[in-house]
């Protein structure tokens, strides 16, 4: 990497929903950056936020009941909160671009899949329909969908879970976009097919160099595919590290208690889960929102504001007493 | 493969299950017979006391269909199953409904599987009622001990499902399986639609259960991991066929099916190193409206030679433990 | 209990309150008519005939004198009883036949459905002034008209839920435990199918009392001197110039209690629909 200036830019980000009395806390202060080439995986539990971050950058958080309260997210230095359908648009498909994971619900089932796929270079780039089709038919090749001049005028209904996600993919790279935000994009798929989709994100990311945010609550996907990881319990980040440095040696109790949680083949038949449900984002205290299925909790953790913060080389974590851990593993 | 023995809790032999699509009149009217998807396809699978057999494939491969029709939810069109020797499908009526008492199924989506009008104590008391288990004056006690037993607190026995979260809906499914005390338990991915740290409260349980309790179980999941953690023996399935099947070990550390081992391979592992790969197997698994020739696997199968397209593999033992249906397994 | 009740009433939504307020408000109206007014619905006071608004007659007097007040407040009775009848009953063995075709299949969903698409094919107002044709006109003859029809609705709808339901994991778990078919479809898919029905009987019902005072209206209804709006309605169109009231006050009676009715069905379908929120 010869750039240094960051690609992506998010700082203190916060979004609420308000329904009724309730205000739920989806993202409290989420920062990060992100530069080109690179990929940092979102890992979290359900309702953790992680939706929420990815739709965020795209100016998808639908408002009411969602307010984006505080923050900044910068994308090749401008900003892109604030901005208005205008503007949101002209970086939608083209600069940013998503996919989701539900790829049956991404696509609309009364179009032929092909149209679809076409529609981003007819309308961002102004093909002519016969050269859009074209370079679809490519790009369906390119994400490997077999015989793509046959397949371009089928519906979706006709088509299988995994070739759905190809093409949403295919429509996510028509425009080349620079970054990537994959929202799980694998966990509604099998086995060997998520194999297949993962090797083709990155090889896609090989040969066009851009920057994907991709979301799992897989621990193993993350571990595979990703430079970076933040780990987001509860809408907030509360590890962020280089993938080895989480996997080797986690700095957040909450990591760790996901790591136990997996099953390992260890012999043991036991394994370590975190105790207790993962707290109701209504009803959050000042300190940190882990501290009642914390193991190395004390009375601090629940007053003291638990803030993301560097607690060795390039190692930022948001647990209070980061010592406690390595002391009780020493 | 297949011994009639005591020592098993459950056998299945031969056992084919199909889904017909609904005929209209005009249909039988021109004799037009129904399209019938073949779920299940000739399997046979032995389940021993206080043993877990696991069962693994990719979605659509015929697992529920195979947990349901042990549960006799589903009729099948041949084959046999024996609950602790006794015949199941022979029974109607009072017969049945005794024999249910032995074997019990979990579901998969907790959010589903809960009557949504009915209060947990309700669930578990008409249960036991139903059944005439114990007499009426004992009933709430009995509620409140089987709540205990899948780690519920007390004060949720008057809660609808619509309060409860994923895990504690699970743990509540589960009491109602273990209500009326089964030797048998189909768990049909127990755990799947479950947070990771729900996910290993649930199987620490289940483990605990299956110890204490002495249960059999047939563990169905597509996660590898889980059914490694789970279980003794392990049976893959694919397109409706059984095509390996040994010990944890065996399946995982020797897989001799080229399905077996691209599974095994495809699963991403824990090990923070960015894979350059090449995605382990092509393609897709076939319709079963539709299901190929000779080995089922062939058209993805790495390995295929012309015989495959042609001959269907016949399942070969490579040790007491471990069978395999392919021409050319790794025998390493 | 009372907090029980409290927790309900604040999950419902504004229409549902208004419309059921409004809804019981009519219903006590009518039980209460002869509290409050002094004029019976039937008594003829030729004196007075064509009476404009007054303080004495606040609806006026029709053609042969009679309180139009009185008369639409004793027309509260018949009409919410032809309303009420016409869509409960059909609905429960519409419901029953419909959840027990979706649950068992087989010849008795067959027969059902072929029943049903005929019963679609012919518009059902033509069917009903046929039936009548044959009965001749009344009130009976227009409940057993509907009775013979109006399940179809219900049995479609039921049905449709039903064989969503019947796919559900709790119904195969109360299979599992062994219930025997009965109990599994009317203790437990039973009760979340009748949703949808419960709905659309509030639509329904507002349906049945326009029909029926159409076909007042037209004469096939009910007859004279009964205080039936429809009927009233046919009776004062003679005069619609001349004394506006003898029409239209009735009409702003069905025009009430139909908008009472919507806004209760909207309500529930609010209420009963609330899943859980799901995002994605
Ligand atoms: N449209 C919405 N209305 C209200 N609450 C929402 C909405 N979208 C998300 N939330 C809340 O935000 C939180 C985070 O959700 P999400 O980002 O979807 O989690 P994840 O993707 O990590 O599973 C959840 O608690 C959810 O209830
Ligand atoms: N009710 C049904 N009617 C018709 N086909 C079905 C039905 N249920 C399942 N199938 C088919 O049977 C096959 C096996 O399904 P299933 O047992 O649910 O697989 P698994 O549990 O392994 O995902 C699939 O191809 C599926 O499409
Ligand atoms: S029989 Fe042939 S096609 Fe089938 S799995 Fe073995 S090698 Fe592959
Ligand atoms: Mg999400
Ligand atoms: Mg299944």
């Amino acid at each position: 990497m010869t750039t240094t200036a960051p690609l992506l830019n998010v700082a203190g980000l916060c979004i609420e929903f308000r329904t009724g009395d309730a205000v739920v806390r989806a993202n409290a202060d989420v920062s990060f950056t992100l530069t080109a080439g690179r990929t940092l995986g979102v890992v979290g539990e359900s309702g953790s936020g992680k939706s929420v971050l990815c739709r965020s950058l795209l100016g998808l958080i639908p408002s009411p009941p969602g307010f984006v309260t505080a923050g900044s997210v910068r994308f090749e230095g401008g900003e892109l909160l604030g901005l208005d359908e205008a503007g949101l648009r002209r970086v939608r498909g083209t600069a940013i671009a998503m996919i989701f994971q539900n790829p049956m619900s991404g696509l609309n089932p009364v179009w032929p899949v092909g149209d679809q796929i076409s529609e981003g270079l007819r309308v961002h780039r102004g093909l002519a329909s016969r050269d859009a089709r074209a370079r679809a038919v490519a790009l369906m090749q390119q994400v490997g969908i077999p015989s793509p001049e046959k397949r371009y005028d089928e519906y979706p209904h006709q088509w299988s879970g995994g070739m759905l996600q190809r093409a949403m993919i295919a429509m996510a790279m028509a425009c080349e976009p620079r970054l990537l935000l994959a929202d799980e994009p694998t966990t509604a798929l099998d086995a060997t097919i998520q194999d297949q989709i993962l090797a083709l994100l990155v090889e896609l990311q090989e040969r066009t160099g851009m920057a994907m945010i991709l979301v799992s609550h897989d621990m193993a996907v993350i571990a595979e595919t990703s430079d970076e990881v933040a780990v987001m319990y509860a809408g907030r980040i509360v590890e962020l590290a280089s993938t080895a440095a989480v996997f080797r040696a986690p700095r957040h109790p909450y990591t760790l208690g996901l790591l136990g949680s997996i099953p390992r083949n260890t012999g043991d038949t036991r394994l370590r889960p975190i105790p207790g449900q993962p707290p109701n984002l209504v009803e959050l205290g000042p300190g940190c929102s882990f501290a009642d299925r914390c193991v190395f909790t004390s009375a601090e953790c629940r007053v003291t504001p638990a803030a993301l913060r560097p607690v060795g080389p390039a190692h930022l974590s948001a647990c209070l007493f980061p010592e406690r851990m390595t002391a009780a593993s020493a | 493969m297949m011994t009639t023995d005591r020592e098993n809790a459950l056998e299945i032999d031969g056992l084919v299950v199909e889904y017909g699509a609904r005929r209209g009149l005009i249909d039988a009217a021109l004799g037009r017979t129904a399209r019938l998807v073949r779920a299940v396809d000739g399997v046979s699978l032995a389940v021993r006391r206080n043993e877990t057999v696991g069962l693994v494939g990719e979605s659509g491969c015929g697992k529920t269909t195979l947990g349901r029709a042990i549960m006799r939810i589903l009729d099948p069109t041949a084959g046999s199953i024996r609950l602790g020797g006794v015949d199941l499908l022979g029974l109607r009526g009072g017969d049945l409904r005794a024999m249910r008492r032995r074997a019990q199924m979990v579901f998969q989506d907790p959010y589903s599987s809960l009557n949504p009008r009915m209060t947990v104590e309700q669930m578990l008391a008409e249960v036991l009622r139903f059944h005439r288990v114990f007499p009426d004056v004992e009933i709430r006690g009995r509620v409140a001990a089987l709540l205990e037993l899948v780690g519920l607190a007390p004060e949720l026995a008057g809660r609808r499902p619509k309060t409860l979260s994923g895990g504690q809906r699970q743990r509540v499914g589960l009491a109602r399986a273990l209500a009326l005390e089964p030797t048998f338990l189909v768990l049909d991915e127990p755990v799947a639609a479950l947070d990771v740290s729900i996910q290993a409260q649930i199987l620490n349980l289940l483990v605990d259960l299956r110890d204490r309790l002495g249960l059999a179980m047939l563990f169905i999941a597509h996660e590898l991991s889980v059914v490694r953690h789970m279980s003794h023996r392990v049976a893959v399935m694919y397109l409706g066929r059984i095509v390996e099947v040994g010990t944890a070990e065996d399946v995982f550390e020797r897989p001799a099916h080229p399905y077996t081992q691209s599974l095994v391979r495809a699963i991403p592992r824990l090990v923070p190193e960015r894979r350059h790969r090449k995605p382990v197997l092509q393609g897709e698994v076939p319709s079963p409206l539709d299901i190929p020739t000779g080995c089922r696997f062939h058209t993805r199968c790495p390995k295929a030679q012309d015989r495959c397209t042609q001959v269907a593999p016949v399942e070969q033992a490579l040790s007491a433990s471990h069978q395999v249906e392919c021409h050319f397994p790794d025998a390493s | 209990m009372t907090a029980a009740v409290r927790a309900e009433l604040a999950r419902w939504p504004a229409s549902l309150k208004v419309g059921s307020a409004s809804f019981a408000l009519i219903v006590l109206t009518g039980l209460f008519a002869p509290w409050l007014t002094a004029y019976d619905p039937y008594t003829q006071d030729l004196a007075n005939f064509l009476q404009p608004p007054s303080w004495q007659h606040p609806f006026g007097t029709d053609q042969v004198g009679r309180d139009v007040f009185t008369r639409v407040l004793y027309g509260i009775r018949i009409d919410l009883q032809i309303g009420f009848l016409t869509t409960y009953v059909p609905m429960s063995y519409g419901l029953l036949l419909g959840a027990l075709a979706g649950y068992l299949g087989g010849w008795f969903d067959t027969v059902l459905m072929r029943l049903l698409d005929v019963a679609v094919a012919f518009p059902f107002l033509v069917l009903i002034i046929v039936i009548i044709a044959i009965l001749g006109p009344g009130v009976h003859t227009i409940y057993i008209a509907v009775f013979i029809l109006a399940w179809t609705m219900y049995a479609r709808l039921a049905r449709s839920e039903m064989l969503v339901e019947r796919g559900k994991d709790y119904v195969l778990a109360a299979r599992t435990l062994g219930y025997p078919t009965s109990r599994v479809i009317f203790r437990h898919a039973m009760p979340n199918v009748i949703n949808s029905s419960i709905v659309f009987s509030m639509a329904d019902f507002v349906l049945n009392i326009l029909l029926v005072s159409g076909l007042s209206f037209l004469g096939l209804g009910v007859e004279a001197p009964l205080p039936e709006w429809g009927a009233m309605i046919a009776e004062g169109r003679d005069f619609i110039f001349d004394a506006w009231w003898i029409a239209t006050l009735p009409g702003l009676a069905i025009v009430l209690t139909g908008v009472s009715l919507s806004l209760i069905g909207d309500g529930l379908a609010h209420r009963l629909g609330q899943r859980q929120r799901s995002f994605l």
